[in-house]
């Protein structure tokens, strides 16, 4: 199961910093999913559930306010002023 | 023995009253230090990130007709982040003073002595939260679109260590452009000036976090360090004071046994 480095960041400190397999989220343009080998990519992150399936195959789930998602070669990034964890 | 013994008492004990007080708000200081530095690293790596991703989207060509990098007028809003109280040395003052160097601006006070000297919105720069950086971003960048003001900075405290922290302040807008920002093939969707536009109230909103949980950091340091030289010099004071309260004591007791002494020769 290829994966990827995954940082989901808030003025809060880092949330999350580890290898994914996929995180599905709302873009600018309706829902999306990331997965290892993504092409470079930005896009604004609308309100809405934020779904991760990490390297171990369980799921993560949490809620953004809104934010920024950059996809490099190295790293995506989920910048988010508002996010929480579902509990 | 009158008089003076009673008034030197009087101010040791008012002395001492004062050394108590000054301890007790150094080791209150004290325990949120930790507390406050974690928090400054927290939101200084996230405006770091934010100032990370949004360089690529500044550099480009389409992004040249974003209302937010617009450099005419000289209409200015400074956002002035002091403490929530007193002394803390020359803290407070220090911002104060910086912020008179702008007189015509317009300033948003953050910090209950900012609010108490500027008015308008009560923000603590102990418990303000990202929501509410978020929700007066978004005022700000809104305003600086429509064309209310040209230019948006923030005074603040920058923390250089435990001993020292300098007033400072940082333009936030117009953005600046800035040079050779890697773009390498990046796809935007949907396009980079849209998502420079949608990401510009979170821009700001992590920058002004960083200053606020900075200065707060540098508000409690300069407490902690005010206290600690207030209860040396109280402790000098109380020692200064004792002495004098000894000799005035021990002069009057050798005056009365040399009054004594006088009686007794006469009897």
């Amino acid at each position: 199961m290829n994966t990827f480095l995954l940082s989901i960041t808030s003025p809060d400190g880092h949330l999350l910093h580890e290898k994914v397999y996929r995180l599905s989220l709302r873009g600018a343009e309706g829902d999306l999913a990331i997965m290892a080998g993504h092409i470079p990519f930005m896009t604004t992150v609308q309100k809405g559930e934020v779904r991760i399936i990490r390297a171990d195959e369980s799921v993560l789930t949490g809620t953004a306010e809104g934010g920024i998602l950059t996809v490099t070669e190295t790293e995506t990034v989920l910048l988010s002023s508002g996010f929480c964890w579902d509990t | 023995m009158g008089a003076d013994t009673k008034s030197l008492r009087l101010r040791i004990k008012s002395v001492d009253s004062t050394l108590h007080l000054t301890k007790a708000m150094g080791l209150v200081a004290s325990s949120k230090i930790r507390r406050a530095g974690d928090a400054m690293q927290k939101a200084r790596a996230y405006a770091s990130a934010v100032k990370a991703a949004v360089a690529p989207l500044a550099s480009g060509a389409d992004a040249a007709n974003s209302p937010y990098l617009r450099t005419d007028g000289d209409r200015t809003v400074l956002i002035v982040i002091a403490g929530d109280r007193g002394l803390c040395g020359g803290y407070n003052a220090n911002v104060f003073r910086l912020a008179r160097q702008f007189p015509d601006a317009r300033i948003l006070p953050i910090g209950k002595r900012a609010f108490e000297r500027f008015g308008g919105t009560l923000y603590s720069s102990e418990t303000m939260t990202p929501a509410a950086g978020l929700s007066l971003a978004q005022e700000l960048c809104d305003g600086f679109v429509k064309e209310e003001f040209d230019r948006l900075g923030i005074i603040g405290t920058r923390y250089v260590s435990m001993m020292t922290q300098e007033a400072d302040i940082s333009w936030v807008l117009p953005l600046q452009k800035p040079e050779n920002a890697p773009r390498s093939g990046m796809i935007f969707e949907p396009d980079a000036m849209t998502i420079l536009n949608a990401a510009l109230p979170e821009y700001v909103a992590g920058l002004l976090m960083a200053a606020v949980r900075e200065s707060f950091a540098s508000e409690v340091a300069a407490r902690r360090m005010a206290m600690d030289s207030a209860g040396k010099n109280a402790q000098a004071m109380i020692d200064e004071l004792q002495l004098a309260y000894n000799r005035a004591r021990q002069g009057a007791i050798t005056q009365e046994i040399t009054e004594i002494v006088a009686g007794s020769g006469q009897g």
